[in-house]
């Protein structure tokens, strides 16, 4: 009898977990080109736990190309979910490449839908530049001239090469680190995913040409400036610090700007022997070419990646006349004098009107413009302030706090009857 | 007193052709301020004494403002290019001293332009530790923030000086009395590397620099500066002005004849000739393959030389 009794317990207390499993949606979380399962793993823990959601989170090869990599996904989920693979209560949650796999998924599915609802999160919507920018060379000839830049000051001063800035960072370091990042060697060694992630793509325009009624959501995020250095600083850390590089790049500019003055303040003290203060001048030119580079970076970076416009800008300077002239012209013409004896001798505020590159806000890879979904309702895009590409995915070290999380609860706490809604566990 | 100046000039010829010095080491050079001689009074008789207990023996001081614009026949450029070609301006106060033991000290201290070069970028702000000062001693940069706090420090081998130093030294001896000294201030450039250009020229050819051009007002004199550091490859040519008796420009070459950098000095009214300008021009070409000429204007004010030995 007293057995009977705890087994009667027993199943009474299972009945809720029963229940509460009957009621579990399936979460597909999918990554991005180059990635693997573990991506995704700090939030899917978290929401498995709190929310009434079941995961499903594995590595599928991204290297061919979306269509591949839609196929492997489409196989891993009938595999795992079975007949629960078409239910409509099925959420997709894809992160950078992923989210145009979960898309492209849902237009190849169309009619038998494996996702009732898909979230992307960083996605290239509408192409990803930067593979534009490396199949035309453009990110290969900004890394070279990042390079001439770099070495420059050293090469001047007889320091050796690679010169030591701090730590392990080198000169050499410093100018291949943006072409050394994941995604871009990622791209480059995967021609069918760069093609496929190329703005006006054939693929891309595929997935944009379908039309279709599936609720959809987009997480972006905008990262502080400089944002090309806080991605590079989240993927060399994986996630555990997006500002260690900045500091160190700080300090290189520093020291490149230490340099610049160093010989400047030599040239201007040796100025009695103008052959001297000559060998000085041009030695800080060098260094120059140095901190400029790495004061231009951020804008380079945000041109190669397309998350510019260029503009006007009037802006003053001050400029004095009476300086030598001294030009040589290839033809062989020389135009060479002293300033004119009438000169004014007065420095003067001259106000100039020049194009510009402005930066607009972008994850560090992705521009704004292409992580936004369009044509979902304004309440369906949720940003991300002070995250790039990488920290997305884990903003658990953030210094502001894990709004990657916040924007997920939001999205999970929508009205009641809202697709997305997912319920707490009890 | 003849035979006094020749000395002076002797010193003066060694240390241009051959080399021998990298700072200031000339009977002629002058020591005291420039732009803002009332300032200089107090702040002079106070290294004086601390050079009596060894300390600094020399001290530059000068106020320094650069904008940086791009130059280009080329009407179409890239957006990278452009990103490139960003405009900018930057204000600096810089303070050099030079000790008895060759030891060299800089402080490089971050000032605000007048009229900010400053684009309205729409990304996040940046919320880095930005620099404020740094200070370049014992071969040690170290880099501040405005609050003070040590953003971080790295080795920085400058040249050792104590050559310099003791040249600086002996000068007080063989050249100067401290009463000359105290009285001798003047221009920066003007009327001091040469007070007879011909002998200047005629000295310089002797030691192997050669004359590329000359007309009535400026000349023109080449000469590699291997012969001012060994090893190095590449050509300086400067300009001279005959009239003024001082430099107007200097120009660099490497070996393949190749113009490295170009620059260029304005001083200021016949009055007050002293060192206000210099425009650095230096040719690159962008990713694009544009050509493209970087030209830096620098304005200098409140230069302080102050010689205390």
């Amino acid at each position: 009898m007293k057995k009977t009794y705890i087994y009667l317990v027993l199943i009474l207390l299972s009945f809720p977990l029963f229940n509460l499993n009957a009621q579990d949606r399936n979460v597909v979380w999918v990554h991005g080109l180059g990635e693997d399962e573990g991506l995704w793993e700090h939030y899917e823990t978290i929401f498995t736990q709190e929310r009434q959601m079941d995961a499903h989170r594995k590595s599928y090869y991204t290297g061919h190309g979306i269509e591949n990599a839609s196929a492997r996904v489409i196989s891993s989920v009938n595999y795992v979910l079975g007949s629960d693979a078409t239910n409509s209560q099925n959420i997709a949650i894809g992160h950078s490449m992923g989210g145009l796999i979960i898309r492209d998924i849902d237009r190849e599915e169309s009619g038998n839908e494996m996702f009732g609802g898909i979230i992307t999160v960083n996605s290239p919507n509408y192409g990803a530049a930067i593979a534009n920018s490396i199949e035309n060379g453009s990110v290969e000839s900004v890394s070279l001239d990042a390079c001439n830049k770099l070495s420059a000051g050293p090469l001047n001063q007889a320091l050796p090469l690679p010169w030591v800035i701090l730590g392990n960072l080198t000169n050499d370091v410093l100018c291949n680190l943006l072409i050394d990042l994941d995604p871009v060697q990622d791209l480059i060694g995967y021609s069918e995913a760069l093609e496929d992630l190329s703005v006006s793509s054939t693929k891309i325009n595929e997935i944009n040409n379908y039309s279709t009624s599936t609720p959809r959501i987009s997480i972006w995020s905008a990262e502080d400036s400089p944002s090309h250095w806080h991605l590079a600083s989240s993927f060399y850390s994986d996630c555990e610090n997006d500002t260690e590089l900045v500091d160190d790049i700080n300090t290189a500019r520093n020291a490149y700007k230490a340099y610049y003055d160093y010989n400047i303040g030599k040239a201007i003290a040796n100025s009695w022997n103008p052959f001297l203060s000559a060998l000085y001048f041009n030695r800080a030119a060098q260094w120059k070419k140095g901190y400029d580079w790495i004061d231009d970076s951020e804008s380079i970076w945000n041109s190669l990646i397309k998350t510019t416009r260029l503009e006007y800008y009037t802006y003053s300077y001050w400029d004095y006349r009476c300086i030598y002239v001294w030009n040589e012209f290839d033809d062989g013409t020389k135009q060479i004098a002293p300033p004119p004896d009438e000169c004014e001798w007065q420095w003067v505020y001259v106000t100039t009107t020049s194009t510009v590159s402005v930066s607009y806000p972008s994850d560090g890879l992705l521009p704004e413009y292409t992580q936004k979904l369009e044509g979902i309702p304004g309440g369906n895009i949720y940003k991300v302030t002070g995250a790039n590409h990488m920290e997305v995915t884990n903003m658990s070290n953030s210094s502001q706090g894990d709004i990657t999380r916040t924007r997920f609860d939001q999205i999970w706490d929508r009205q009641l009857g809202d697709f997305f809604r997912t319920n707490k566990r009890d | 007193m003849k035979n006094h100046r020749f000395k002076l000039k002797q010193i003066l010829f060694i240390g241009i052709l051959l080399g021998i010095t990298t700072f200031f080491t000339t009977c002629e050079l002058e020591h005291e301020i420039l732009n803002d001689e009332n300032a200089l009074e107090p702040e002079s008789s106070s290294l004086k004494s601390s050079a009596k207990n060894g300390c600094e023996i020399l001290e530059l001081s000068y106020v320094i403002e650069t904008s940086t614009q791009y130059i280009s026949d080329q009407e179409k450029f890239s957006d990278i290019d452009i990103a490139i070609m960003t405009p900018k301006n930057n204000k600096e106060k810089i303070s050099i001293k030079l000790f008895e033991n060759g030891q060299m000290a800089m402080t490089i201290e971050k000032l605000t332009p007048q009229k900010e070069i400053k684009i309205s970028h729409k990304t996040g702000p940046d919320n880095s530790n930005q620099l404020y000062k740094t200070i370049i001693e014992n071969n040690r940069a170290s880099f501040y923030s405005k609050s003070g706090e040590l953003l971080n420090s790295i080795n920085m081998e400058l040249p050792d000086n104590s050559e310099t130093a003791n040249r600086l030294l002996e000068l007080k001896d063989s050249c100067y009395s401290e009463e000359k000294l105290n009285q001798a201030i003047a221009k920066l450039q003007g009327g001091r590397f040469t007070e007879n250009m011909e002998d200047y020229v005629k000295n310089a050819k002797q030691n192997g620099a050669q004359i590329m051009e000359e007309n009535e007002r400026l000349i023109t004199i080449r000469m590699s500066a291997g012969q001012l550091e060994p090893g190095l490859t590449d050509e300086i040519v400067v300009l001279l002005d005959k009239k003024l008796n001082r430099a107007g420009g200097t120009r660099i070459y490497n070996e393949s004849g190749e113009l490295l950098s170009n620059t260029l000095f304005g001083y200021g009214p016949p009055e007050k000739p002293f060192l206000t300008a210099i425009k650095q021009q230096v040719k690159e070409t962008l990713p694009s393959g544009n050509d493209v000429t970087v030209e830096s204007l620098s304005k200098i004010d409140n230069i302080k030389f102050k010689l205390n030995i």
